[in-house]
């Protein structure tokens, strides 16, 4: 029997399920704005140019617009495990189930009746939250190491998140069908 | 071949694909030379994959061309797992079966959903 989706500890390692904070989440700027470096007397500047100049590696700089947020962590840890020099998480941003204005929409959420909007009942310390399937998106590995990590999830938890990514993906009724 | 080998699965890392073939200085003369052979070497790839796409369709049947063409990828596939991937063999078929079986949910569109947080 499933007594809570969180564990009482936090893993000794950064898993699948694990709620952090802070993350900066975000999409391009629209119209898209690209960025370089300028000289400035007074230190580091950024400007915005008509052209994409990426660097060596063939990254660069571009504006976003986001949101320094809490977010959970979608990245299966056995690719958590493995450290690139550009390792990447994906991350699924979290919110206070209360900001759902719209009480039917809160309601559906709470009853688990949202493929994309999982709810998160009693995070640690944080209270009744939902995850945005929509907005999945990657934080760098160091700035994920950089973030507080607030709670894990428990084994039936992260069950529970795997089965809502089945859902949201594939919208399929398995239950019909024979897996395996 | 000089062009695809580094897409080959030989040529594939434990951690990831190669991204592309690596930078090479080549003169004017080399470069023109090379752009003919590429084009042979892709004309050649193209027909050699019809026929094979061809059998394909000819051997399996057009409903069950999925499976077929595992067969014929068997050979990637091996190169692959003896590369320390976990992926069992028959994993990718057996799971697109089960999916196709799987009939759709109920949408739950709703307009009522709170705006996307950015």
């Amino acid at each position: 029997m499933v007594t809570s989706w969180w564990s009482p500890n936090l893993k000794s390692a950064l898993s699948q399920g694990d709620v952090l904070s802070p993350i900066l989440i975000g999409s391009s700027s629209t119209p898209p704005t690209y960025l370089s470096k300028q000289n400035s007397k007074g230190g580091l500047l950024w400007g915005p140019t008509i052209e994409w100049r990426p660097e060596g590696d063939q990254t660069g700089y571009f504006l976003a617009r986001g949101r320094v947020i809490h977010g959970i962590v979608i990245s299966h840890d056995c690719e958590i495990d493995k450290k690139t020099k550009r390792s990447r998480i994906l991350v699924a941003p979290i919110s206070q189930i209360s900001k759902v204005q719209d009480e039917t929409s809160r309601q559906a959420i709470l009853e688990q009746r949202r493929y994309a909007l999982m709810p998160l009942p009693e995070i640690p310390n944080l209270g009744d939250y939902y995850a945005d399937f929509r907005l999945l998106t990657v934080v760098d590995r160091t700035n994920a190491d950089q973030s507080i990590r607030l709670a894990s999830m428990s084994e039936d938890g992260v069950l529970r998140l795997q089965a809502q990514l089945i859902a949201f993906f594939t919208r399929r009724n398995i239950f019909n069908s024979k897996l395996g | 071949m000089t062009e695809f080998e580094n897409y080959m699965p030989g040529a594939w890392q434990v951690d990831g694909l190669t991204v592309g073939p690596r930078p090479r200085h080549v003169s004017t003369q080399q470069a023109a030379s090379r752009k003919n052979g590429a084009k042979i070497a892709l004309s050649a790839f193209v027909l050699s994959m019809s026929i094979v796409v061809v059998n394909v369709l000819i051997l399996g049947g057009s409903a069950n061309t999925i499976g077929s063409f595992n067969t014929t990828s068997r050979a990637i596939n091996s190169a692959v797992s003896t590369r320390g991937l976990d992926v069992p063999d028959g994993y990718w078929p057996r799971l697109v079966s089960a999916l196709r079986a799987a009939p759709p949910l109920t949408d739950d569109a709703s307009a009522n959903d709170p705006e996307p947080l950015y």
